[in-house]
């Protein structure tokens, strides 16, 4: 079409000016790319701090079980597999095996010794170590590594019960059937989850050993689904509920819900952003075209006398601009996705300068992480190609109603 | 689950060995002009042996399991007791041991032994409905409650405990409803602080064992599971039989 | 039949309590061929006249026809349409679209007529060829003189063979020779494509070679003369 070509030629007319004008856009569209890709980032620190640390994204326990834990509430892994389908969704990073239940837990000689009732969880320790970060979080001693009998204790339990690593811890419960559990563990490590109310309680073992001890077979209590993206959870809840009657599906929302509440923030907070960033956008153009519109009337009048009709006139003109807009928003895009890439794959910690936030149950942690996302880009290149539109309305809307008369008069 | 086995234990010893018929006779003609805490101390220390030997049943039925433990035990006095499972095998050995308001138990499987803590006392006592609060407690109501008869009939005296301020208990309310014929409790409720009715104790087959009526059968029924319920059963019972000295020790727990 | 016609036409412009009368009841025939000059001094109402008859102002009073049909009465977008078919227009400087070729300069009035795509090279080459301008079609209106660029516009107002070819001074910007070479142009077309030329000019040698010339003062018409 020629008017297109027109349009597109007209960039080059004026370079300096087009460029420009195109460099505060790609500027404007890159940065805000990246902005909203470290909002994300921050978010998914947030979410992850929280989730990765143990709960995962997605619980999948029979129903009811997520408000009232029960040792008889259990299943086999292969049966929910055998309902959804294995391998469901894409973005899965993987499942951790879980059973939770109650013990008595006691430590140190019998005549003074100290005996605390526990919540046992039982890990896998080869899915843990790929997927939540609870290794990570042991502060004296190790981690299950697999070896028999071991235990690991949340740090305030280990106080209450007085014991090192290394030291025997006693436990004593009821399994699933009602039989007398018993046991003599090897305290392994501390644990220090940053929740000082769970870690009075917490106490980990290598779920293989609890599932013998509480009669358990190769049941579980739970299926803890990890995600690449922690924002996808409730979808992918969703979908896998839609699949079961027999299972419930609990994404961490409702889990923690101070930090799904921060969601409906961030998104404000994003759009808030973006209007900032155009509304500056938009007056830096606008006065650059606006110019440049004023500068073409005679071309716009000769156009108009050898017959071109005024509303494919307008259509010129809004092209021009949204070309520029369209290809500024691309280079844009490719620009602050790259940066967002960069930093997802390699972040730079921060916390050498500045201490880390804590904030409803998770801290963030001060790190320049950005997460590139098909909306947090999209976002920016469609809303400046509404900008280029909305830039180009005014001249537009004067070109409807141009007398070419008049604009021929301008020399 | 502690505290109905022990209550259990109690009646069942008291019942069968401690008192003369002639007594019986006289506690009988009295109930009537008995208040109601005298009413209930004569039932609880009438059943008092000094020493007793026993075996005992108990089934505990829950919505996903049901057992059967075999138990031999043994008693002195209100505040020694000790209780050792016969069956099923795999938790064969496994004693508790109660003196005074303390509690230990031996796991044999790991020979261990642990003393529950005051915090635990509301535990579930080997997976039944009893607490170990209730072994403490159970044998304590004219101490803990104070008692007033609130209807009475030559067939039932029904008596109602409120708690004492100093006594740390966690119900809100019993009813103690005690046949003054047989001098037998027939059954106690039990309310929480909201006056609501969480769990029964029925006792049932009363049975005349060397001229006392005891209740062969105690059932425990939480009402909010009301499927669920944990029930004992005496099998065999001798009173004032002579124990090993120290039998109610930390020593004997691990050495039986 | 009269390519164009006015009947009594004026176009009268009110600043402030004074009236201006750029047109003032003009009556003008225009015969299919004719190769007519608008004479005049500055502010005789030339091109008030032009703009008129292109249907780009609208008169005051009085009628324009163009091929007999009134003009009056069409809408700003059915006047367009006339302008792209019926009229080729030729200003003083700055006709052409910058950003477009030689080429695509006189290629633009048909892709707006839509003609289709491949009548376009057999009917351009020809006609700049005719007007002296083989080898610069490719190049952009800064990159031609301003006779060749006058010569461009030329080639597009005639391209699709309008009925008339309106011209306002369109030698103005150049020296008398180039002026001079342009109108021979013109007078070329009018001969061999019988195409109809109304120019307005106020140079005496431009005005030499129309063969009728229609002379102006204060927006009326006071000469009327044939050759
Ligand atoms: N928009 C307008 N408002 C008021 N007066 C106007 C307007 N346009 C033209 N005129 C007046 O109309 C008269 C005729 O103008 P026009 O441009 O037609 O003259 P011209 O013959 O083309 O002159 P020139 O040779 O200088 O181009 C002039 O007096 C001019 O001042
Ligand atoms: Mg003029």
């Amino acid at each position: 079409m020629i008017i297109l070509r027109i349009a597109y030629r007209n960039l080059w007319r004026n370079k300096r000016r087009t460029q420009l004008t195109m460099i505060a856009m790609v500027f404007a569209c890159s940065l805000l790319v990246f902005s909203l890709g470290y909002y994300d980032g921050i978010l998914w620190n947030l979410i992850n701090n929280a989730t990765e640390k143990e709960n995962g994204h997605i619980t999948i326990a029979r129903p009811g079980y997520v408000d009232a834990p029960s040792i008889n509430s259990n299943f086999l892994p292969e049966a929910f597999f055998d309902e959804i389908g294995k391998e469901p969704i894409n973005n899965i990073k993987g499942y951790c095996s879980r059973v939770t239940t109650f013990a008595l837990l006691s430590s140190g000689p019998e005549s003074k010794s100290q005996t605390q009732p526990s919540e046992i969880m039982g890990i896998d320790p080869v899915a843990e170590s790929k997927l939540s970060k609870l290794a990570d979080c042991v502060v004296e001693g190790s981690f299950i590594k697999g070896n028999e009998r071991e235990i690991v204790l949340g740090r305030g339990l280990a106080r209450r019960l007085k014991a090192k690593p290394g030291d025997e811890i006693i436990l004593v419960s009821n399994g699933a059937d009602g039989s007398i559990a018993s046991e003599i563990l090897i305290l392994a490590g501390i644990i220090d989850t940053g929740e000082e109310l769970r870690d009075s309680s917490l106490a980990i073992m290598n779920i293989r050993e609890v599932q013998q001890l509480f009669v358990l077979g190769e049941n579980v209590h739970s299926l803890r689904i990890f995600l690449e993206d922690p924002l996808s959870a409730k979808e992918v809840a969703k979908r896998l509920q839609k699949r079961t009657k027999s299972f419930e599906v609990t994404p961490w929302h409702s889990i923690f819900p101070q930090i799904s509440s921060v969601l409906g923030i961030w998104f404000g907070m994003q759009l808030f952003t973006m209007a900032i960033y155009y509304a500056a956008l938009a007056m830096i153009t606008f006065n650059t075209m606006y110019m440049a519109f004023l500068e073409r009337m005679h071309e716009f009048g000769v156009m108009r006398a050898i017959g071109l009709s005024r509303l494919k006139l307008s259509l010129l003109i809004l092209f021009e601009s949204f070309i520029i807009a369209g290809i500024s928003g691309l280079i844009g895009i490719t620009i602050g996705t790259a940066a967002n890439y960069l930093l997802y794959y390699h972040p730079i910690d921060l916390s050498h300068w500045f201490d880390n936030l804590s904030w409803g149950g998770s801290f963030i942690k001060i790190q320049l992480f950005c997460v590139p996302g098909w909306s947090t880009t999209m976002m920016p290149f469609l809303a400046i190609l509404v900008l280029g539109i909305l830039v180009a309305a005014f001249p537009a809307f004067r070109l409807l109603r141009l007398k070419p008369v008049e604009a021929l008069r301008e020399a | 689950m502690y505290k109905f086995l022990l209550a259990f234990f109690i009646v069942v010893t008291s019942t069968t060995g401690a008192a003369e018929p002639s007594q019986v006779q006289a506690v009988s003609s009295l109930t009537q002009e008995l208040s109601a805490k005298e009413l209930v101390t004569k039932i609880e220390t009438q059943y008092q042996g000094k020493t007793s030997h026993g075996r005992t049943k108990m089934l505990i039925k829950t919505r996903h399991w049901q057992r059967t433990l075999e138990m031999e035990s043994w008693s002195e006095g209100r505040d020694k007791f000790l209780t050792r499972i016969l069956a099923p095998s795999k938790e064969r050995g496994t004693c508790t041991l109660k003196v005074d308001d303390n509690i230990w138990n031996y796991l044999p499987r790991i020979d261990r032994m642990i003393k529950i803590p005051s915090s635990l006392m509301g535990e579930s006592w080997m997976g039944s409905h009893l607490t170990n609060d209730d072994l403490v407690k159970e044998n304590k109501i004219d101490q803990l409650y104070k008692l007033a008869i609130i209807a009475s009939s030559t067939e039932r005296i029904t008596i109602e405990g409120i708690p004492l301020p100093q006594a740390a208990v966690v119900w809100g309310k019993i009813i103690y409803v005690v046949d003054p014929q047989k001098l037998i409790p027939i059954y106690i409720d039990y309310f929480d602080e909201e006056g609501v009715k969480v769990r029964t104790i029925n006792f049932s087959e009363p049975a005349l064992i060397d001229q006392r009526w005891i209740p062969k059968v105690m059932r425990i029924i939480p009402l909010e599971k009301p499927e669920e319920f944990t029930e004992m059963q005496y099998i065999e019972i001798e009173f004032d039989v002579s124990l090993s000295d120290g039998l109610f020790s930390l020593k004997s727990l691990r050495n039986r | 039949m009269n390519t164009v016609e006015l009947k009594n036409t004026s176009r009268h412009y009110q600043s402030g309590s004074l009236v201006v009368k750029a047109v003032d009841q003009v009556d003008l025939h225009l015969k299919k061929g004719d190769f007519a000059v608008l004479a005049g001094p500055s502010g005789s109402g030339k091109s008030t006249l032009l703009n008129l008859i292109g249907g780009l102002d609208r008169p005051t009073d009085g009628e324009v026809y163009i091929d007999n049909e009134l003009l009056n009465d069409k809408s700003d977008e059915q006047l367009s349409r006339e302008r792209l078919e019926k009229i080729g227009f030729i200003f003083q400087a700055y006709n052409l679209i910058p950003v477009l070729t030689a080429y695509e300069n006189v290629q633009f009035i048909m892709q707006i007529r839509g003609i289709p795509e491949k009548e376009h090279r057999e009917k351009i080459m020809p006609l700049l060829k005719e007007l002296g301008l083989e080898g610069l079609e490719d190049r952009k209106p800064p990159e031609l003189s301003g006779g060749q660029q006058q010569r461009v516009a030329v080639a597009r107002a005639i391209v699709l063979e309008p009925a008339i070819i309106l011209a306002d001074e369109p030698t103005a910007n150049l020296d008398s020779e180039t002026a001079v070479n342009l109108l021979q142009i013109m007078k070329q077309l009018n001969e061999e494509k019988n195409v109809t030329f109304l120019f307005s000019s106020h140079d005496p040698m431009v005005i030499e070679i129309a063969e009728r010339v229609i002379s102006m003062r204060d927006g009326k018409i006071t000469r009327d003369e044939r050759k």
